[in-house]
């Protein structure tokens, strides 16, 4: 497992990457969705501790037409104390994942199935206007282990009406094949991910923010399962062609997937929140571009409205369109010489791509009258069309992401 | 008020940082030559390649990253079939050493040049040293790993690979295929 990040997939991680996007916004609760006037959901009136207690549990699943499955229960807790300005957080996740996509099947593979584990441990401690937190995660699955520590220093400003934050995340990943002890093969990843940003009180109901990512990338990036088909310089090669035709098409030499040992990606991300009387509105932009020459767009739009009390529900869209990376080829051939490409790839989060994702959100308040964030129950479902736009053996995929969780505030 | 103009000044600076890392050179892409082991010496390899791996249900399969073409599996003529002709061809050769040079060339060209030949994936999954959805199918150090090893080494041994396949094959009835591997003029083998 690789964090999330763009255009970055080692297998098949779209999925498991929108699981952890969608286990991210519904384990943080996604307060800045839920209204950035609102005081925090869990102080309770008459509460005689200061610790505040966040327990929340969920469970998703991901399918597609491309026949990857994903199942996710998770769990994740935070103990604070906004007196005295310190919270600790951690989670735990599972992913059980069931795959026979197209990348598997054309290299005559079965189906495979995996269970991925991974948890986060944070910290933060915030007396003051300064503040700093701790992060550290770590993912283990049998092939591929991946761990990260990092923090970041916030202060407050013009009375609390802008906050600035800098960050700084280390990542190690370590990739291996299933089956073959990591003494025998594995390749390495080091990734230093700096992170700054800004979140302004625009006025009592509408924040922005803009963050700026710079992530730099070192080692072996490319999939040990993934080879490439080469083809005979002029040999015609259709959008989507079809397994057996790649085949009879291809030459003998399929090599393994061959990438930059270095990436160097930066994102400005903008996010703009506006509580209406009985709503929020939140809109995300963000703009990518790595030194691949991928650059990606991505607009994310939330709206939750009020249904009495205790409950709130509202439509999520987000579109997301991307060049491919400039070593992108839909069909690779062999050069003069018998000489190879020296970057190719398969993994279609480098090639040109769109989509679109439609879901809903339903949050519904358990608590008693005084407190009905108490507990809280939530569904979320997502729907997302993508099309590659210059690919082998796959032009299009839908899938869809459901989940259910339940939250506790003390 | 000084500490935040000191974030504010760091933020901007890690702002100009990304900005900066947006001016480095794209990967170009072009191609990479490889240095390949000997193709005129490989026939005794690619004879034991497809007796141990080549059936049609292993790598005698054009889905599989790794093609073996040979006299029992995969033709590389559509006019050819399984044993007919008896022995594999110069083409069906060729395209075998296409396949095995082809897997990881860049891997391939540091053994090549002295490097250890667990380097490449095919010699640990023969070993079993690597999964391998056809189990272990040599021991490091026997004849057939020998033959395959000292070719990629430069130092072709004809011998054990002849043995090898000899092993590979039952000897009694004699197999025709036999033939194919001990004969100088396979052409001549029914």
């Amino acid at each position: 497992m690789r964090w999330p990040r763009e255009g970055r997939v080692v297998r098949d991680r779209a999925p498991r990457r929108a699981v952890w996007v969608f286990a991210f916004l519904v384990l943080t609760g996604d307060a800045a969705a839920q209204g950035v006037a609102e005081s925090s959901p869990a102080s309770s009136p008459g509460q005689t501790s200061n610790l505040d207690i966040h327990a929340a549990s969920e469970f998703a699943s991901y399918a597609d037409t491309d026949h990857v499955f994903v199942q996710t229960p998770s769990i994740s807790g935070a103990v604070s104390d906004p007196l005295a300005g310190w919270s600790v957080d951690g989670s735990y996740v599972v992913d059980v994942v069931s795959a026979a996509s197209v990348d598997i099947v054309s290299t005559a593979s079965r189906r495979w199935e995996e269970v991925r584990q991974a948890g986060t441990l944070g910290a933060t401690y915030k007396p003051n206007d300064l503040g700093a937190s701790a992060a550290s995660a770590l993912s283990v699955e049998p092939d591929y282990v991946s761990w990260m520590v990092g923090g970041s220093v916030t202060e407050d400003l013009l009375q609390k009406n802008l906050t600035l934050l800098l960050g700084y995340f280390h990542t190690h990943d370590t990739a291996g094949r299933t089956g073959t002890p990591f003494s025998v093969f594995s390749e390495t990843l080091e990734s230093e991910a700096f992170k700054a940003a800004a979140t302004m009180v625009v006025n009592r109901t509408t924040t922005l923010a803009l963050v700026v990512d710079s992530v730099f990338e070192n080692g072996n990036q490319a999939k040990p399962y993934r080879y490439i088909p080469l083809f005979a310089p002029g040999t015609s090669v259709p959008i989507g062609a079809s397994i057996d035709l790649v085949n009879s098409l291809r030459e003998a030499p399929r090599p393994l997937e061959q990438l930059p040992s270095s990436r160097q990606r930066d994102a400005l991300s903008a996010r703009l929140a506006h509580r209406f009387h009985r709503s929020t509105l939140r809109l995300d932009e963000r703009v990518y571009g790595d030194s691949w020459l991928l650059f990606a767009t991505t607009t994310d739009a939330r709206y939750f409205f009020d249904l009495g009390r205790r409950v709130e529900t509202g439509p999520h869209a987000r579109l997301h369109a991307q060049n491919g990376v400039d070593f992108w080829q839909r069909a690779y051939t062999l050069g003069p010489g018998f000489s190879y490409p020296e970057y190719r790839t398969g993994d279609r989060e480098l090639g040109p791509l769109v989509n679109a994702t439609g879901g809903w959100n339903l949050r519904i308040g358990l608590g008693p009258v005084a407190d009905t964030n108490a507990w809280v129950l939530g569904f979320d479902a997502n729907f997302t069309y993508s099309r590659f736009l210059d690919d082998l053996y796959l032009t299009q995929r839908t899938s869809a992401l459901v989940g259910v969780s339940l939250e506790a505030n003390w | 008020m000084k500490r935040g103009a000191a974030v504010a000044v760091l933020l901007s600076g890690g702002a100009a940082f990304g900005s900066l890392s947006c001016s480095v050179p794209p990967s170009d892409g072009t191609y990479t030559p490889a240095a390949f082991p000997d193709e005129t010496t490989f026939s005794p390899v690619a004879e034991l390649l497809s007796v141990r791996c080549g059936a049609i249900d292993c790598h005698g399969n054009t889905a599989r990253n790794l093609r073996i073409y040979g006299s029992t599996g995969l033709r590389w003529l559509s006019s050819d079939q399984p044993f007919y002709p008896l022995c594999n061809t110069s083409a069906e050769d060729l395209q075998t050493y296409d396949s095995v040079v082809g897997l990881e060339p860049e891997r391939m060209s540091v053994v090549v040049s002295g490097g250890d030949p667990a380097l490449l994936t095919m010699v640990d999954k023969a070993r079993g040293t690597a999964a391998h959805k056809g189990g272990q199918i040599w021991t490091a150090g026997d004849d057939s790993d020998v033959c395959l090893i000292s070719w990629l080494q430069g130092q072709p041994n004809g011998g054990d690979c002849q043995s090898a396949v000899a092993s590979a094959i039952p000897a009694s009835p004699r197999n025709p295929l036999l033939c194919c591997f001990e004969s100088n003029n396979p052409t001549s083998c029914q």
